[in-house]
């Protein structure tokens, strides 16, 4: 597997003339790696992981796989999305085993046969801790819950690269820290190509073998790292807590938030907020 | 729900304290306090429901007190008495059993044939633009034309049976619905397609796959709507030479000024508008029991 982007570009038609939203950039990931692409919220981070979906076509530039032009979405390249995408009417299995429907994927060279591909999507779902609740519905799941079944449809397919729009952006801290873990699992055992979009550092720096920082809006790759903590089965939450993780968080936190602002200079607006009596007690 | 509170122990093997937990969560909770007039949140079921009959009671009750008083005439405000009287005599009479059969079929002919026509083409409109700029301001103009407007035209094109009976309720629920379910198929989640594409699927898969099937619980809610409308506009059809109908003998006992009979027949169009909305709604959550319930 190898995914090469050329100059890829991309503007809106905005009110006010166009939008810049990405900038043209140049990258390309090997297989098996764990990349993320680490960026404020607006810089086009989301936007360079759609062009690569095949979801939205670029203004300028290309996105190859394997040699091969993206020119519209396909199986080959999975995605889970920070919404909840799955479909309410399936249940757990049911969305799991979505794509072994589909006409295209059967008809692929190689595509398993569909008591194997009920099988991987059950392996999946029991990987993923969800064993017991194969025949609940969405609603009836909390939101970890429903993206670890997102991964699981999506993996389900075997794609070549698995693509995650923020995935766990709307997940509570604890949640969160699980989802990192099993996704580490998940990397090691599947073998898959990940591309991760996240505005976190330490997410970033934990479960990537690579990081992309982005620059804000116009985004456009400021900075290529590779993250020297060993392979995705070696990595435990402690190293977290350790010296050269906190070493490349800060300098990963220096190149988003250069010359971090203070409240300066809005001192006067923060004294508007301080009610007049309390004000004239002070003076 | 128990899912939810299973959920930390899926992933994690190990959870010390879940006895000191569940112990602590077991002891009696004080009784929480019901709220009657708090925004949005759910009243005990005992409550609704005598409330639901209290509005019937009062109703009936003030209709008693009005009807005795001096000032109201009673040929427009016939007491209980006097229309439970015209009630028995209308139950052994075997013309009503006539209307209703009459008027049953008319309104499901009508109604079934606008939403036949009326889901497929409102989740083509929904679906792609072009349908959409192709008919959607073409319905919007044909919904405003008022319905008993278009009498006379309907008599020339269908006669003056059966047939201009049934188009006249088509005509006023199909364009309704065609707008509702066009609109409940466009709020169908965007990402819900977009991940359906890179699960692989093509056009047509996701239109046959998920698109009706998201939209589903939602256009059918829309057919319950339009089916309370197919029975007001049963009226308005049988104005065209009707010899018998729920609504056709409603116009003849005004010209006669029959209240009492008039107010049975009422009472019966409302119960059945009633029961057939129950019975939609019963339909809907066996149907659609995975849909979220704000949807239902």
């Amino acid at each position: 597997m190898k995914l090469e982007l050329q100059k890829l570009a991309k503007t809106y038609a905005g009110k006010s003339g166009p939008v810049a939203a990405l900038s043209p950039t140049t990258f390309s990931v090997e297989g098996g790696a764990f990349v993320t692409l680490l960026g404020p919220s607006g810089c086009g981070k989301s936007t360079a992981l759609q062009l690569i979906a095949g979801l939205d076509e670029p203004t300028s530039g290309e996105v190859r796989l394997d040699g091969g032009r993206v020119t519209g979405p396909g199986a080959e390249r999975g995605m889970v999305f920070q919404s909840y995408t799955l479909f309410p009417w399936l249940n757990v299995f049911d969305n799991t085993r979505f794509s072994t429907h589909l006409s295209r994927n059967r008809a692929r060279p190689g595509a398993d046969l569909p008591a194997d591909a009920r099988e991987r999507a059950r392996s999946l779902l029991e990987l993923m801790g969800l064993k017991d609740f194969q025949h609940a519905y969405p609603r009836e799941l909390s939101g970890g819950m429903k993206q670890r079944v997102a991964i699981a449809r999506a993996l389900t397919n075997r794609p070549k690269l698995l693509l995650m729009d923020e995935p766990f952006g709307a997940l509570d801290a604890q949640t969160r820290e699980e989802m990192q873990q099993l996704m580490l699992l998940l990397h090691a055992h599947e073998r898959t190509t990940v591309l991760f979009v996240t505005h976190d550092v330490e997410e970033a720096l934990y479960l990537s073998s690579r990081v992309l920082v982005f620059s804000a809006r116009p985004g456009r790759v400021i900075s290529d790292l590779a993250v020297p903590f060993g392979s995705s089965a070696e990595r435990r939450p402690e190293l977290k807590l350790s010296p050269e993780f906190t070493e490349l968080k800060r300098e990963l936190f220096g190149l988003l938030h250069p010359g971090a602002r203070s409240h300066d200079g809005r001192g006067a607006l923060l004294d508007k907020l301080v009610s007049p009596k309390v004000r004239s007690l002070h003076t | 729900m128990t899912i939810s509170a299973a959920k930390d122990l899926a992933l994690e093997t190990e959870t010390p304290f879940v006895d000191d937990v569940s112990q602590a969560r077991a002891e009696p909770a004080a009784r929480e306090k019901t709220r009657w007039f708090e925004l949005r949140r759910d009243i005990p079921v005992w409550g609704y429901r005598s409330l639901a009959a209290g509005g019937f009671v009062v109703m009936v009750a003030l209709w008693a007190w009005l009807s005795h008083r001096a000032f109201v005439n009673p040929v427009f405000v016939p007491t209980p008495g006097s229309v439970w009287e015209a009630a028995r005599d209308l139950l052994a009479d075997e013309n009503l059993w006539l209307d209703l059969k009459t008027s049953m079929l008319r309104v499901s002919a009508g109604f079934l044939l606008a939403a036949l026509m009326a889901v497929p083409l409102g989740i083509l409109m929904g679906s792609f633009k072009v349908f959409e700029g192709l008919l959607q301001p073409l319905t919007e103009f044909v919904r405003y034309i008022p319905v008993p407007a278009l009498i006379p035209i309907f008599m020339v094109l269908f006669g003056i049976d059966e047939l201009s009976k049934i188009m006249l309720i088509w005509l006023g629920t199909f364009f309704q619905l065609v707008l509702m379910v066009a609109d409940e198929t466009r709020r169908v989640p965007y990402e819900l397609l977009q991940v359906s594409y890179t699960l692989g699927a093509t056009r047509r898969e996701v239109l046959r796959l998920v698109m009706w099937r998201a939209a589903m619980p939602g256009i059918f809610d829309a057919l319950r709507l339009c089916n309370g409308w197919a029975w007001t506009y049963l009226v308005v059809a049988e104005l065209i030479a009707a010899n018998e109908g729920l609504g056709y003998r409603v116009l003849k006992f005004s010209r006669f000024l029959q209240t009492p009979k008039i107010w049975v027949y009422l009472v019966i169009l409302g119960v059945i508008g009633l029961g057939l909305d129950m019975l939609f709604r019963v339909l809907n959550q066996k149907l659609f029991h995975w849909a979220d319930t704000a949807k239902r």
